[in-house]
Formats: C-alpha cells, structure tokens, sequence
C-alpha cells in the first residue's frame, strides 16, 4: 500500500510550493530518497501523469519519493515574469530552480530524516538536476530522462543550429513529401520554412568539412560570460563533468526520436570523448527506440523503469 | 490573506486532489468550483485557472480547483473516465464544499473547454445553485475528439514514418474493448463515444442560472455556433482576444487578462 500525502514547503523567498510525498510500506529501508523535478511548466505531474507513473513505479522498489512544484507553476506560489515559453525554458536550463531544489532537499532530509537523495526528470527537470548535484553533497545521483545540453531562447532561432541526426531526420522527411502536392503547394505559397530547407542543403555540404567548436572546461569553469559557441548551454558541460569528478552517479535515458539525443551526441559526447572516458563507470546511457520526448507509450515506458531497476541496483543498492 | 490548502474529497470511493483558495479575513458566501479542460490542455491551461482562482478569492469568492480522476493528482486512471465520471466529480466537489463550508450559500461553476460542456449539459445533476461560466466551450464533442485523435496519426508519423492505423481502425480498436493511447492518455471507447456525442447546439437549456459563456479566439469575430449556444442557453456572450493558451504556443500563459476581465465584469454585475 503507498501512502500518498500532500505536503508544502517555503523556498528561499518565502513560496509556498505544494508537492506530493510517496512513501513505500513501513517494513522497507527508506534511507534514500528521489525527487522528480518538474519539467517545463508541466508541473510535478509531467505530461499524461508521467511522474506519477513513475513515483508510484519507484515507491514500489522502495523510495520514497517527492515531486513538488517550482515556484511560478503548477500549485506554487510566486510569478513569472518571462512572457515566453523560450525565455523560461532558457531561464530554467541556466539554473533557475536549483535553489527550490535545495529547499525540497532540505525538506526531505528534516521531515523524512532522508539525506540520500537520487534527483530524477524529464527535459528542464533532468538540466535542473544536473545543475543542482554539482554543488549538493546529499545527491548521490542523476536520474536525467531527455536531459537538453543547448540553451533556449526567444533570441536564438534553433534552425541555425540544427544538428547532423536532426537535418537527417527533416531531409528525409522532405524527401518522402516530394510526391506530396500539399507539400508543394506550402512551398509555392511561402508556407514552407525556407531558412530549415536552404539550412538542410547547406549542411548536406558542409558537415564534411565542418567540426564542431569545443568550449573549453577551463573558461567556463571560471564563470566568465563569454557567448557560448553554437546554442550549446554553457553550465551544462562543466556541471556535468564536476559531478563526475564528485563521484556521482548518472544514468541517462534518451528517446531515439528525439533531437535532444542527437544534441547530446554531437554537441556535447563526441567533444567531452575523453574526459568521459574517465569516469565511464559512473555513467550509464540508454536509448528508447523510437521513444518520442514525452515517453508517450507504456513500453517505452517499461524499458525507462527497466534501465532505471537496473541501474539503481547496481550503484545503490546498499544503501536501502 | 488568502489561504491556499491542499484537500482530497471523495467521488466514488476515490480520493480526488483539490486545492481551496479562501481568505481568512472574508467570510464566504459565494464559492466557485473550477471546472478544467481535457488530457494535455488542463496541464497547458493550469496556471491561467490557479491565476484566477487566485484573483476570484481576493474578491471574496471561495474557490475549489480540483483534478478530475485519472488527473493530476486523483486517484483512478484516465482510461476509466467518461463524461459521466467527469459530472460525479463535479457534483461530489460541489457537496465537498457544501459540508465543509456550511455558511456558503452560492456555488457557482467556470468550466474551461470540455470541463464548460460538461458543465453546461450537466448542471442540473451537479446541483451546484450559482452563476456558469463557460470559457471556450466545446460545442461539437465529435469534431473534438476527432481533433484529439488526429495526434495519434501525426505520432505514428513521426515515429514509423507513416501511418500504420487511421482513424477509422482506431476507433474500431477501441469498439473492439482495447486502448488507444493518444500523447500518453489511454483513451477508451466509453470516453471516445460520449465525448463524440455532446452536441451543445441540440437543445435549449432552462437551467434558471445566469450564463456567461467567452468565446476566446485570436480575434473578435464571434463564431456563429458560439452565437447559437449563447442563444439556446440564454446566456451573455462575451469575446476576448487570447491566444490558445491550453495548447502549446510561443507565449508563457501566466494569465489571461482579457478573459480574467470579461468574466470578473460580469461578476460583479450580478452583485
């Protein structure tokens, strides 16, 4: 039987964020716990109740388990003053929820006496992790389902920046459409995206001859704002790398249709090659074929808590 | 001071999560219960009803928001639900308030989307006594969850590069007693069949409540089938410019001012 509870707590700026606690039953070890950070402003639920699919999944193998809201969504209290959707997925990839992240921490250490925490989500929520287990003893781990390495913005048009697996994916798409007089008559109408289909010849090209900028660790690390090369999110690598360094662990879970895998590989993987090497130990990657952003369908759901069982057992088993 | 606290209620032997604004310095006499949209729009729309919510305690007004079952927070799964299962949950957040807040004599309704229609077509059952308010009602429940559908296809699309089951062998899927899972909501023929049929513009409604219904659009062109409920319902139309705000659009819906001071206007006009 899982006990489900509402709970609120305060940030730092005396919000009220509302949350959901699972807890599994009584006669199982609960020293570690997981908070699953809500992605995008589709609050603690996540969307078609994916969080709550996956607490009640992760209750079940012992956890207990919160999900909560950040202040300016779901049930929280607080405002946000970024009028568009770019602009706040932006904010939220720059760490705009990691202090709520330390107070839901902190909550869970004082009233459930857990300071094991295993941070988990989906897109903004896996960034929000990763950039919050940098500098928090307590998380022991990285659970990043879709985890963005690139920085959203209403100043940045993401066409510029399309990776080879996404130009791949849309030139085939244009292909197939070939024989589609719709397609030809959005083309003759100016509907068609030109700068995506001039970006897709282009690139064609110039991927043989073209290689990706590597930012360096060092700069970055230093904090200096300078402008990143490509869209590349530029506390994404260092916080990433810092983890490793602290000896966390990270599983990361990727679905194969989305371009967020393709972004992982190409604009951070194929750079960081070899300081990856390093800690290949400590980082597990799986792909979900065919899987779509939201992990729509329960048996891409299955492999999800099939990698998850798996990964959980081998890295923290003793300590539940 | 407005109060926000976090309550479960039961429907049907299931616990149902809802949140209650109230003031503790005004004592209520009115409540409204928020009555939300279907599948992904509620998650979209969410913060534009928590907004007002918020704004309609301030004026005095009690308000319930809650998750139908199968949502958010409830117990049960999507995949049982109906309309049906929808109106119970209305009417058992009405009786929620009715015997936790005595001195309430008003319970009125706002309903977005799906959750206006329900409200519409089922006030008498969910004996709620107090004004409705239907922001961008559904009035042709087939075309609707065509609509819905439809987004099953552009994922086999985007998945498998085709279209391996259309509509039609959907739909005879859900005839045949499986699921068809649509952007992760696990929809049932029961569902499928009873929103396909809510036709608002069918009949007359003599519910006695004062009616506002907002038609929310792009522009203020009023949509002819709009002008027939608001007709058939004998209710105040209003039209408000408004993007989409329960899909997924470029802008960040906090709030939605223009609607927030149609319906307020209104409001306050009954006083």
């Amino acid at each position: 039987m899982i006990d489900i509870s509402p709970v609120c707590f305060t940030n730092k700026n005396g919000f009220q964020l509302i949350g959901m606690l699972e807890k599994p039953e009584s006669e199982i070890d609960r020293s570690m716990g997981i908070i699953l950070l809500s992605p995008g402003i589709k609050m603690r639920v996540a969307p078609h109740r994916l969080y709550n699919k996956m607490s009640s999944h992760f209750v079940k193998q012992g956890f207990t388990v919160l999900r909560f809201d950040f202040y300016g969504l779901g049930d929280a209290e607080g405002e946000i003053k970024e009028m568009l959707l770019a602009d706040l997925y932006g904010s939220i990839q720059l760490g705009r929820y990691v202090d709520d992240t330390k107070c839901a921490i902190d909550w869970m250490s004082k009233e459930c006496g857990i300071d094991k925490i295993i941070l988990a989500g989906l897109c903004g929520g896996a960034i929000t992790g990763l950039l919050t287990a940098q500098s928090e003893p307590r998380v022991k781990g990285l659970l990043a389902l879709g985890i963005p390495v690139i920085l959203d913005s209403s100043d940045i048009d993401p066409s510029k920046y399309l990776t080879d697996g996404q130009i791949d994916r849309l030139h085939s798409g244009y292909i197939r459409r070939l024989l589609s007089v719709h397609s030809w008559f959005r083309l003759l109408t100016f509907q068609s995206d030109y700068r995506v289909i001039w970006k897709i010849i282009i690139k064609n090209f110039s991927k043989y001859f073209n290689t990706p900028e590597k930012p360096e660790i060092s700069s970055i690390k230093s904090s200096e704002t300078k402008p990143p090369p490509d869209n590349i999110n530029p506390l994404f690598a260092p916080a990433f790398i810092k983890i490793l360094e602290k000896g966390k662990r990270v599983i990361l879970i990727f679905s194969g249709s989305d371009r967020l895998k393709w972004e992982y590989d190409e604009k951070f993987k194929s750079l960081y090659q070899d300081e990856l090497n390093e800690y290949k130990n400590q980082i597990e990657e799986v792909t979900i074929e065919k899987a779509n952003h939201i992990v729509s369908l329960p048996e891409w759901q299955e492999v999800m808590f099939s990698a998850s069982d798996s990964w959980f057992q081998k890295n923290f088993n003793e300590n539940r | 001071m407005i109060k926000e606290t976090p309550v479960f209620f039961k429907s049907d032997g299931l616990n149902i999560f809802g949140v209650v604004h109230d003031s503790s310095t005004v004592t209520h006499n009115k409540a409204m219960v928020f009555c939300h949209s279907f599948a992904e729009e509620k998650l979209w729309s969410h913060r534009v009803l928590v907004s007002y919510a918020r704004l309609l305690a301030k004026m005095g007004y009690l308000c319930i928001r809650f998750d139908y079952r199968g949502y958010g927070d409830s117990q049960g799964e999507f995949s049982d639900c109906t309309i049906e299962s929808y109106a119970d949950d209305i009417k058992n957040a009405v009786i929620y308030i009715k015997t936790t807040f005595p001195k309430i004599q008003e319970i009125g309704l706002i309903g977005h989307r799906l959750g206006a229609s329900i409200v519409l077509d089922r006030y008498d059952y969910i004996s709620a006594n107090g004004p409705i308010i239907l922001w961008d009602p559904i009035i042709d429940g087939n075309r609707y969850i065509q609509e819905f559908l439809r987004s099953h296809l552009t994922t086999q699309l985007a998945v498998y590069g085709e279209i391996r089951e259309t509509r039609e062998k959907l739909i005879e899927s859900m005839e045949s007693g499986k699921l068809v899972n649509v952007e992760g909501y696990d929809l049932n023929y029961s569902q499928y069949d009873s929103i396909s049929k809510i036709m608002l513009n069918k009949q007359h409604y003599d519910s006695g409540a004062s009616i506002l219904i907002v038609q929310i659009n792009r522009n203020l062109k009023i949509k002819k089938d709009v002008e027939d409920l608001a007709y058939r319902a004998n209710s105040e139309l209003k039209c408000v410019v408004e993007d989409p705000f329960w899909r997924e659009i470029k802008k960040f819906y906090y709030e939605a001012p223009e609607l927030y001071k149609a319906t307020t206007d209104w409001l306050k006009e009954l006083q």
